[in-house]
């Protein structure tokens, strides 16, 4: 009983230091940012749902059938020129900053040039939106474009509205969260392979022919391509490998599918770091992950890139910085990617690519 | 007015009176709670929390089930009923322990409006719903309602701090006891009753419900890995 009143009478006194008010706003701003969190699992379940009306629809005119979900992939393997034919596939999704999957920051553009010019035989596919379960870019939806576009803006001008590109970054965290979610990550994941599935499919990708295919996801795309690889898996039946460069990954289900995963972590990016924290599963203690299990097979490597901080100057896409050697942070990650991603390509080719 | 926000701000106003009250607080708290949480009151906040955690939890699993709206809402009612039911086991059992072992018997309805009080934070449950942190917040806003029933139960039925958090503990130990009881019965029922209603059977394994790959593929993979050998 004592205890009770000492506990009522500390908040009465934090209620009479602070005031009501502030503890009343600051509970509000929590209860907001939560309710803002319930916004985007029931916009994905609201897209799994608009496929099952067409799943109904089909059912009722049709014999009785499997349950598809919207996307599905409808793109036909295009036919392509055995000279042209590209060895490997990348798909490179960026990170929370994104707003569509025609936009690039202008350092990530230079990283992407690079890569392709480092990667004679791969064709690099960069043009999905990681953050969308169905790739439709920010700047893009029919409801909040606008406002979308106009932050968009604001972000890149230059007054005090610049930090209002927040709220773009916060609206993509929340799109990792769903992709980790047990719940709702398998329904999004699906969703992202299935666009990018189908962007394979549009480059020219045949599935079951063997030729090798990376995801690269930068930040928040490192989680994305990750939940995605479990369903990108048996649809290419073919050699997978997943990069994430300063990502955060859950212990996803993706691990015990992809044939091969690589973390590049900076020396000074906290952000990455945060997965260690965040996900119970990767902490030490749960030996039996399969994280953990994936680390102590070798199957999941974990490479230095130096002190590079997470974006900005600093990052792995400055060229403006120089490691001890005199090596610019974007030469040196370029060439450590090029060199993971030859290392697979070259190890997996398979007999039939060959001929 | 397409949204009609005066009842919020009523709602946010009672909250604010309240808590100004516990500021100046002169009365005795065990009026407090007889006097702000009547029968009727603790029944309101039971059924919320129920309706606030079938949401959290159980509507993940009926949104991608796709079943129709009078099935979903019908189900989170069943739910919510069925979470009454628990509620009221729970302040019954702890009744009975503190007529039992403390010697101490007292109405129902006390141990009722003190286990409605301290079902206040599971109005929030539906948060269970936000991606990742979801789950983490349900066992959080949970171990504060057992927390407050402790405190509420000492308050509500004037016994010590001690003896309350041995009746609390174990009306929920027994609740929990019953809960795994039934969970099979009750898990079978409500499929049923959804598969009537819906005439879908409801699957609860995510592996049920999502394809294991992109849909249209299993076709075209299968014909290109022929055209490859």
């Amino acid at each position: 009983m004592t205890l009770f009143v000492y506990t009522l009478q500390l908040m009465i006194n934090f209620i009479q230091i602070f005031g009501l008010e502030l503890l009343f706003l600051v509970s509000l701003m929590i209860f907001v940012v939560l309710l803002a969190g319930l916004m985007v699992p029931l916009s994905i379940l609201g897209w799994w749902a608009g496929g099952a009306e067409s799943a109904r629809i089909r059912e009722e005119h049709l014999a009785p059938q499997p349950k598809p979900a919207r996307p599905s992939v409808h793109a036909r393997p295009q036919p392509s020129d055995t000279a042209t034919k590209p060895e490997h596939f990348l798909v490179y999704l960026s990170g929370i900053g994104d707003v569509s999957g025609e936009y690039l920051g202008d350092l990530e553009w230079d990283f992407v040039n690079r890569l392709k010019e480092a990667l004679p035989h791969t064709h690099v596919i960069h043009n999905i939106f990681a953050f969308s379960v169905n790739n439709v870019g920010l700047t893009e939806e029919s409801r909040f474009g606008r406002f979308w576009d106009s932050i968009q803006q604001a972000r890149a001008g230059s007054t005090r509205m610049r930090s209002l590109g927040g709220l773009i970054n916060f609206r993509n965290l929340l799109h990792v969260a769903v992709s980790a979610d047990q719940r709702y990550g398998p329904v999004f994941n699906y969703g992202t392979a299935s666009t990018i599935m189908q962007s394979l499919l549009e480059a020219g990708y045949q599935p079951g022919d063997g030729r090798p295919v990376t995801l690269y996801g930068y930040s928040g795309g490192g989680q994305v391509v990750l939940g995605s690889a479990q369903y990108l898996k048996p649809a290419i039946q073919a050699p997978l490998q997943v990069i994430s460069m300063g990502g955060v990954m859950s212990d996803s289900y993706s691990i015990a599918l992809a044939d091969q995963i690589i973390h590049l972590e900076g020396d000074l990016d906290s952000v990455q770091r945060l997965g260690d924290y965040l996900f119970p599963r990767r902490w030490p203690i749960a030996r039996n992950s399969r994280w953990n299990k994936a680390v102590a097979s070798g199957k999941l490597r974990r490479f230095s890139t130096g002190p590079m901080t997470h974006s900005g100057s600093a990052s792995y896409f400055d060229d403006q910085s120089f490691l001890p050697d005199g090596q610019s942070y974007l030469d040196y990650t370029i060439e450590l990617a090029t060199t993971l991603i030859e290392e697979f390509r070259v190890g997996s080719r398979s007999p039939s690519v060959e001929q | 007015m397409p949204f009609d926000l005066r009842p919020l701000f009523q709602a946010f106003l009672s909250l604010w009176t309240l808590l100004f009250q516990l500021e100046h607080l002169n009365g005795s708290l065990l009026e407090l709670i007889h006097s702000y949480v009547g029968l009727h009151v603790a029944f309101g906040i039971f059924f919320l929390a129920g309706l606030s955690e079938a949401y959290g939890t159980r509507a993940v699993m009926l949104f991608l089930n796709r079943i129709g709206r009078r099935p979903f809402f019908l189900n989170l009612l069943i739910t919510s009923i069925l979470f009454v039911f628990g509620a009221v086991i729970w302040a019954f059992t702890i009744r009975e322990m503190s007529a039992l072992f403390f010697d101490n018997p007292q109405p129902l309805s006390y141990a009722i409006q003190a286990v409605g009080l301290a079902y206040l934070p599971l109005l929030f449950a539906f948060l269970a719903f936000v991606p990742y942190l979801g789950p983490g917040l349900l066992i959080l806003l949970q171990v504060i309602s057992l927390i407050l029933a402790i405190f509420s139960i000492s308050i509500g039925l004037d016994v010590p701090l001690g003896e309350a958090a041995i009746m609390v503990v174990g009306g929920w130990v027994i609740l929990q006891l019953l809960r795994w009881l039934t969970t099979r019965p009750t898990t079978a029922l409500s499929r049923w009753l959804l598969r009537v209603i819906s005439g879908r059977d409801v699957h609860y394994q995510l592996r049920d419900i999502v394809p294991p790959m992109p849909l249209g593929l299993s076709d075209q993979t299968s014909t290109s890995a022929e055209e490859a050998s």
